[in-house]
This record gives C-alpha cells, structure tokens and sequence, in this order.
C-alpha cells in the first residue's frame, strides 16, 4: 500500500540556504509528488517532468514567503501545471481517436487489474478539475478547505464538484458492469 | 464510505504505487538548462544564473499595465493566469496583480472586488482595491463566502453551521444563525442568496445534496426545504426565484430548474442531454446553459450556440440576461485548435483562449477577448 502524501500541505521548517532546503525537499518528496501527478496526467514521463518543473519554479521563487509552505507550494505547482498539461492534451484529443492515451501501459494494466482498470476509464472521462478534486479529496484526504486553496476554487465549489463527480463516477461505474 | 469511494480510493492507492518507494529521482533541471544531473557545482552554475534573470523575469512579470486586447463590452471580471502562474484581475480598464494568497474573486463590490485570501493559518474575506491594496471584512476562519443578490453583504460560513453576514462596506456583523442541524460530519455548504434568502445545506454520506434550507436574514425566518430526488448540486440566480439543479438518475443527466413554494422545491420540465452536467442559469433565471446551447426554462426551447469550435473550456458565464459568455481554445488564427502530434501535445502552438459571447435568443456568437501570452482565463460572475 502507498504511503499517500501526509506531510505535503503541513508547515515543514526548510534551511534558509536556497540549494540545501530545495535539495532537501527534492530528496524527500520527489516521488510523492510523481504520484500525485501520475494520478492527474496518467503517464510517468511527463509525472516527472512536470515535477522537475516544479521544482526548478520552486527554485526561482527561493525564498518563499513562508517557507513552511513549501510542499503545499510545489503541490499547487504539479496540479497546475497537470492542468495546463491536460488542457494541451484535451485540445488535441477532441479531434484525435482517444485509443493511443499515454501512459496506459501493458505493465500498468497488468498491476491495477480489471476492476481498477474500469475505475481509471471512469476517473478519465470527468472534466479535469473534477478528476483533481476527487484526487485530491480520495488520494490526499484533504478536506474541501484544503482542496479550495489548494486549487484556488471556493469551497463551495469543491464539495460541489466532489459531489457531482462522484455521483458521475457511479453512475460510470455502473454502466461498465 | 461508499463503494465508489471505495473503489477510488483503492484505484488512486493503486496507481501511486506504480511509482515505487525507490523510484530514483533524476537530477534537478534548471530552468535554462535540460540537465538531470544535480550537483553542488551545477547548483551554484543554476543559482548564478537565475539570479541574473531574476531581474528580467521581475522585470516582465511586472510591466506598467499595459490595456489587454478587451474590446468595449466585455462586462464581468475576469482573471488572467499565466503559464508561469502569476495572474491579474481584469475588469474594464483595471488590472490587479493577484498574489499567491488569493484564493477566491468573489465578486464586484463596492470600491473593488470581495476576495477570499489565506492568511498564514486560515483564510478571511477582504475587499481588493484597484491600487492593489486588501481591507479585511470579517474575522479569519471563514469559508463559502456568498453575495447577496445587492453585493453589498455577504453571508459566510463559520465553524460548522453556523452562517454570518456582514455589511461589505463596514465589515460590520450583521447578524447570524447556528442552522439546526443534528449531524454534524459534514460541514454546512452555502450555494447562494436570493430573494428568498441564503441557501444551505449540509451533504449526506454519499455526498448528495440534503437538509436544505434557506435562512431570510432579513426577518431571520428558516425554511426547510425538500430537496428534488437525487440532486447533485444546485445554483441560486440571485436575481430571481429560479433554482436550477443537476440529477443523474439511471443513465440520465439533466438539469431542471425548479422555484420554492411552501417548502417544497417544485420542479419544471427536465433537460437532459450529456452535457447537462452542472446548473448554470442566467441571472434572471429565464435560461440554463447546457453544454454548448442554451435553453429556455419556460418554453423548452434549446439554441445551439454558433460557435466554430467543440466547447471545450471551463462553465459558461451569464454577462447578463441575454448574453452567455464561453471560452474555446483555438488557434492564432482563430481557427479550432487542431492535433498535431500524436501524443497530444501541440507541438508548433498552444491553443488561445477565446472568450466568446453568445446572444442567448439567437445563439449568434461573437470574439471578444482573445487571452495574451497563451494565459488561461476564468470568468468571474458579475
């Protein structure tokens, strides 16, 4: 079972000198943060890629105003930049047969078995800001206050959107019986 | 939990862990460089070279504020994020650097627009001047903000149920109401205000719409009120009775909008379409938006929009009561964004977000804004 990201989101005091807290951060929460990527973008070379964006933003904002918020700041990053990621893809996809999606690996599709699998098929049809509500709120545990901040949406709209999105999801579910 | 939330959380536990405990991470890339490897001295090449571009890069992430290319008309606020996630609140002729803080544009208010911001343990409410500058409204600690119908108050959440209103000019307390509700696992979600009052609910275990209410400040009268079988969500038009709401029942999704009588949400005729995914009703509460068309509440009449390209952005955007405003993506040329690799990614351009606005009678659709520098665009309510 994986761990999922617990200590992303909390206050974790970095050093002040910029390479030692940046390198620190990148020791410990690189591949946490790969997941939380693959989950939105579903291929683990641009998870990574998109990670090391991150990252290299980070590095250029040094020192964050708070730097307690450094992990929450690289994860609204990821999400961010997933998102625009997505957008790019979707463009395409809208004219494209969506058979070739990336990332869906034989050995992939060997770990998460058919049950799983329909799960993905149906997490990857929601609208994308759903799709990172439900990652965030299911893979994080995040409550719809952190995921509103996390996301810049109000809270509101995250519940509303967890709401509807789940309620999709079943119904998704139920259709792939 | 339910079995889809089961099901999910399983899936998502799943699919992380295709990343394993020892996934190796390679070298940290600069952004002038593409090298994965990280080392002390290519640490210090990377901060010398950033630091000399830091200049350049402060210096173009604040130009004097030049006019975006916004044709007169062009009537909600709406925010300009770049690729590099710094974003500006647009509305007119003013622009306001928006800082990582700020979570929410609530809306127009009196002397400039109510935000909802972090602080460094919680999040408030403020109002965001045009020179930039934030006054506070109410305590820390407050969530789901929503403007009354005038703009002149807003009703927010604390704690768990209970709903405060505060004067937006004075950043006075009103009045509040702890809201009767027995359960107390979920928090109470605000969904708007209206002539009838302030909507609340709380969400059930399966996170389905439930004890709803809506609180007159006013007169403090609180009305239950009995939701519609299987409502996902609902909207409130704040200029009128119209409560539009979304069900997936079987394989069918539709919108409905219904109005408050005695306590009872009466429904009208549905719209269900696959797009009929989230309620979205004009101010005056005389049309949905369903997907890429419109639809007449009372005559059942659905307007395509005559739009160029599939609707692919974010939710449609009343301007008023005869216009909808929608974002595409679409190329330099104006054309619809179209494959170019085969793995997705537009390799020569990225697509400009293209605000359109759309007469609602007609469905004819005219450009208005075409989004700078490849930023995204969010639409603000009026």
């Amino acid at each position: 079972m994986t761990e999922p990201l617990a200590s992303i989101g909390t206050a974790v005091p970095v050093p002040d000198d910029t390479p030692a807290a940046v390198t620190r951060l990148y020791r410990e929460h690189w591949v946490g943060l790969v997941r939380l990527a693959v989950l939105m973008v579903d291929d683990r070379q641009q998870a990574e890629d998109l990670v090391q964006e991150a990252f290299a933003e980070l590095y250029r904002r040094w020192p964050l105003d708070d730097s307690g918020k450094a992990l929450a700041y690289l994860r609204t990053t990821v999400l961010n930049r997933s998102r625009s990621a997505l957008r790019r893809r979707r463009v395409a996809r809208l004219y494209t047969p969506p058979a070739d999606r990336p990332g869906a690996s034989a050995e992939s599709e060997v770990v998460l078995g058919e049950e799983r699998l329909e799960v993905q098929r149906a997490l990857s049809t929601l609208p994308r800001r759903t799709r990172e509500v439900l990652v965030l709120r299911y893979y994080l545990d995040l409550s719809h206050g952190e995921i509103a901040q996390t996301l810049g949406i109000s809270e509101s709209t995250a519940r509303a959107t967890a709401s509807r999105g789940l309620a999709i999801l079943t119904e998704q579910l139920k259709e792939s019986r | 939990m339910t079995d889809t939330e089961s099901r999910l959380r399983d899936y998502l536990q799943a699919k992380a862990a295709t990343i394993p405990d020892d996934a190796e991470a390679p070298g940290l890339e600069t952004p002038r460089g593409r090298s994965r490897v990280w080392t002390p001295l290519l640490a210090a090449a990377a901060v010398a070279v950033l630091i000399a571009s830091a200049a350049l890069v402060a210096h173009l992430h604040n130009p004097p504020v030049a006019p975006d290319p916004q044709p007169p008309g062009l009537r909600v606020p709406y925010v300009l994020t770049a690729l590099d996630q710094q974003r500006e609140l647009h509305d007119g002729d003013q622009v306001v650097e928006l800082n990582e803080n700020v979570a929410e544009v609530v809306g127009r208010v009196s002397g400039g627009w109510l935000i909802h911001f972090n602080t460094a343990t919680s999040a408030q409410l403020g109002v965001l001047a045009a020179d930039g500058t934030v006054r506070p409204v109410g305590p820390e600690g407050v969530t789901r903000p929503v403007l009354s119908p005038d703009h002149t108050q807003v009703a927010v959440v604390q704690g768990i149920k209970q709903v405060q209103v505060y004067d937006v000019a004075s950043g006075r307390l009103i009045t509040e109401r702890t809201l009767p509700y027995e359960a107390r696992l979920h928090e109470t979600n605000l969904h708007g205000w209206n002539q009838a009052g302030i909507w609340a609910s709380k969400a059930d275990r399966d996170q389905r719409i439930s004890q709803l209410l809506v609180w007159q400040p006013t007169t403090g009268r609180l009305t239950p009120v009995t939701p519609p079988k299987s409502v996902d969500a609902i909207d409130v038009a704040p200029q009128s009775s119209a409560i539009p709401f979304a069900t997936t029942v079987g394989k069918q999704r539709c919108l409905t909008s219904a109005h408050l009588s005695e306590g009872r949400l009466i429904p009208g005729s549905p719209f269900c379409s696959p797009d009929a995914t989230n309620p979205v009703v004009s101010p005056d509460g005389a049309t949905l938006a369903v997907g890429d068309a419109v639809v007449d509440i009372r005559t059942g009449k659905r307007t395509p929009l005559q739009l160029a390209a599939a609707h692919i952005s974010e939710l449609p955007t009343f301007e008023d009561a005869d216009h909808v405003l929608v974002v595409q993506a679409l190329r330099e040329d104006g054309r619809p964004a179209s494959p170019m690799v085969s793995d997705g990614t537009p390799a020569e351009e990225l697509p400009h977000a293209t605000v359109f606005r759309c007469a609602v009678g007609s469905g004819a659709c005219e450009k208005v804004l075409v989004a700078p520098d490849l930023k995204q665009i969010e639409l603000i309510e009026p």
